[in-house]
C-alpha cells in the first residue's frame, strides 16, 4: 500500500495542481485496484506450486506425522501400564522361591507400595510421550489442511491448523533444547500463513490459492525441519530408543514370567516359531515338561531382543521420513516434481513394527 | 570425559543385567536373605533406570566423571563374578554395589 501511495504522489510536476487535485480524488480506489494488480502480477511470477503435487505431498505428511504419533502415543500408554506389569512380574517371581517361602514372598509383594519416586519418573515420562504425540498430531492436522487447500478454499483451516502445529511444535523443542543449550535450530518458530492470507485478498481466485499453498509449504518445512532437529538432539535420542526397546523388554519379561508359573502353557508360547517353522503342525499337549517350558522362555527372550531392535529402528525411520518430507517441500517450492515414496515406506514401515509389536499387546498380549 | 548417552547407557545395562539374570541368580541363592538382596536389587536397578530417562529427557546434566567410572567399573565386576560362578552371597554384595554407583551416577547428574 504504502509504495503504491508513493507513486502517485510522486508526480510533482509544476502546474499540473488542478490535475493532480481530480486524481487525488481518485486516489484511494485506484490505489487498491493498483495494489491488487501488482500483487497479482507478483504471484503470477512467483507462485509455480503445482495443486497436484502439493495434494500429494500433503497426504505423504499426515502418514509420516502419523506414524509418529501411534509411536509416541502407545510408548506414553505403555509407560502407564508399567506399573501393573512389575506388580504381576515381582509377584510372579515368586516361583523362584523355594516351596515354603513362597508364601511369605508373595504376601511381602502384596503389601509392597509403589516407589514414589517411580511412580514420578514413570509419569514424567509418559507426559513427555504425550507431548510427543500431540506434536506430530497437531502437524498431521496441518498436512490434512495443507491437501485441503489444494482442493478447495481452506485458507481458515490451514492457518488455525498451522497454528496448532507450531504451538505444539514449540511446545516439544522448547522441552529438548534444554538437552542442547544453543542450538539455533531449535529456536521457537512462527507461521507467516496469516500475513499473507490478509494481503492476498482480490487477487485471481486460483492464483491466490497457489501461492497459499507456497507459503503454507514454506511453514510446514520450517516445522519438519524443527522436528529433525529435535529429534536428533544425541541424549534425547539416546533416551527415547532406550525407552521404546525397555518398554518391549518388560513386556516379554511378564510374558516369560507366566509361562514360567504355568498361566500360558509353553506350547502356546512356542507358536510363533512352530508357525514358521513347521505350519499346521499339532503340538503334543503331553510336551509340557520344564524343559519344553525353558525353550518357550529362551524362544520369548530371542523375540524380544528381535522386536526391541525393530522398535529401536522406527526412530531412525521417523527421522529417514521426515528428511524426506522435508527434501519435497523444497522440491515442490522450486515447481519441481515431487516423488513422496520414501516418506509413505518409511511410515509404512513404522506403522507395521508399531502394529507388530506394540499393539498385540492391546489385544490382550497374544504373541 | 563421559557423555550423557554413555551414562544413559550405564544405568541401561545395570538395569537389564538384573532383570534378565534374576532366575539363574534366584537358582543359585542359598538363603531367604540372599534372595531378598537379589529381588531389591531388580528393584532398585529399575527405579535408577527410570529416573535416568526422565532425567535425560529433561535436563542434559553436568558431567560426573568419578560417579561414571565407578558405575562402568562395577559392571565389569558383576559381569566377571557371573562368569566365575562365584558364591551367591559375594555376587549380591557386587550386585548392590553395582546399582549402588548407579543411583550415585543418577544423583550427581541431577545436582
Amino acid at each position: 500500500m504504502v509504495t503504491t501511495e508513493m507513486s502517485w504522489r510522486g508526480g510533482g510536476v509544476p502546474g499540473l495542481g488542478r490535475a493532480k487535485a481530480n486524481l487525488e480524488s481518485v486516489r484511494l480506489p485506484m490505489s487498491r485496484y493498483a495494489c491488487a494488480t501488482l500483487v497479482a502480477v507478483l504471484l503470477s511470477a512467483c507462485s509455480g506450486i503445482d495443486r497436484d503435487s502439493a495434494k500429494a505431498l500433503g497426504g505423504a505428511g499426515q502418514k509420516a506425522t502419523q506414524a509418529m504419533a501411534d509411536q509416541t502415543a502407545l510408548a506414553a500408554r505403555t509407560t502407564g501400564s508399567l506399573s501393573e506389569w512389575w506388580a504381576v512380574r515381582d509377584t510372579l517371581s515368586c516361583i523362584h522361591r523355594q516351596v515354603d517361602s513362597r508364601p511369605g514372598c508373595i504376601a511381602d509383594k502384596a503389601a509392597t507400595d509403589p516407589d514414589a519416586r517411580l511412580t514420578a519418573a514413570q509419569k514424567q515420562i509418559g507426559e513427555i510421550m504425550r507431548k510427543r504425540s500431540d506434536a506430530a498430531v497437531a502437524l498431521r492436522n496441518a498436512y490434512q489442511a495443507f491437501a485441503n487447500l489444494a482442493t478447495y478454499d481452506a485458507g481458515a483451516e490451514t492457518e488455525a491448523a498451522l497454528q496448532g502445529a507450531f504451538g505444539a511444535v514449540n511446545e516439544l523443542t522448547a522441552a529438548v533444547a534444554v538437552l542442547a543449550p544453543g542450538l539455533t535450530a531449535l529456536a521457537p518458530i512462527s507461521s507467516t500463513f496469516t500475513t499473507v492470507v490478509s494481503s492476498a485478498g482480490g487477487i485471481v481466485a486460483s492464483e491466490r490459492q497457489r501461492h497459499l499453498l507456497l507459503v503454507a509449504s514454506r511453514d510446514l518445512h520450517r516445522a519438519i525441519n524443527t522436528m529433525i532437529a529435535a529429534l536428533t538432539v544425541e541424549l534425547d535420542q539416546a533416551a527415547v530408543t532406550s525407552l521404546l526397546g525397555m518398554l518391549v523388554s518388560e513386556r516379554m519379561d511378564v510374558y516369560a514370567g507366566l509361562v514360567h508359573s504355568g498361566v500360558i502353557t509353553p506350547v502356546e508360547a512356542l507358536t510363533p516359531l512352530l508357525t514358521e517353522i513347521a505350519p499346521g503342525a499339532k503340538p503334543s499337549a503331553q510336551a509340557n515338561s520344564d524343559v519344553v517350558r525353558a525353550t518357550a522362555v529362551a524362544s520369548i527372550k530371542q523375540r524380544a531382543r528381535q522386536e526391541e531392535a525393530a522398535v529401536k529402528s522406527t526412530y531412525e525411520a521417523t527421522l529417514a521420513a521426515f528428511r524426506a518430507l522435508s527434501a519435497e517441500h523444497r522440491r515442490l517450492e522450486n515447481d519441481k516434481s515431487v516423488d513422496v515414496s520414501v516418506i509413505l515406506a518409511q511410515s509404512q514401515r513404522i506403522e507395521a513394527i508399531a502394529k507388530a509389536v506394540f499393539k498385540k499387546q492391546e489385544k490382550g498380549g497374544s504373541q | 570425559m563421559s557423555s550423557a548417552v554413555e551414562r544413559l547407557a550405564v544405568v541401561d545395562h545395570n538395569y537389564r543385567q538384573a532383570k534378565n539374570n534374576e532366575a539363574a541368580d534366584l537358582s543359585r541363592a542359598q538363603t531367604e536373605a540372599a534372595v531378598a538382596g537379589i529381588m531389591a536389587n531388580i528393584a532398585n536397578a529399575r527405579l535408577a533406570y527410570y529416573e535416568a530417562v526422565a532425567l535425560a529427557l529433561t535436563a542434559g546434566g553436568p558431567g560426573v566423571e568419578a560417579a561414571f567410572t565407578a558405575a562402568r567399573d562395577a559392571q565389569a565386576t558383576i559381569k566377571a563374578s557371573r562368569e566365575a560362578l562365584e558364591l551367591v552371597p559375594t555376587l549380591l554384595g557386587k550386585l548392590k554395589s553395582g546399582t549402588a554407583a548407579v543411583q550415585e551416577l543418577i544423583a550427581a547428574a541431577k545436582a
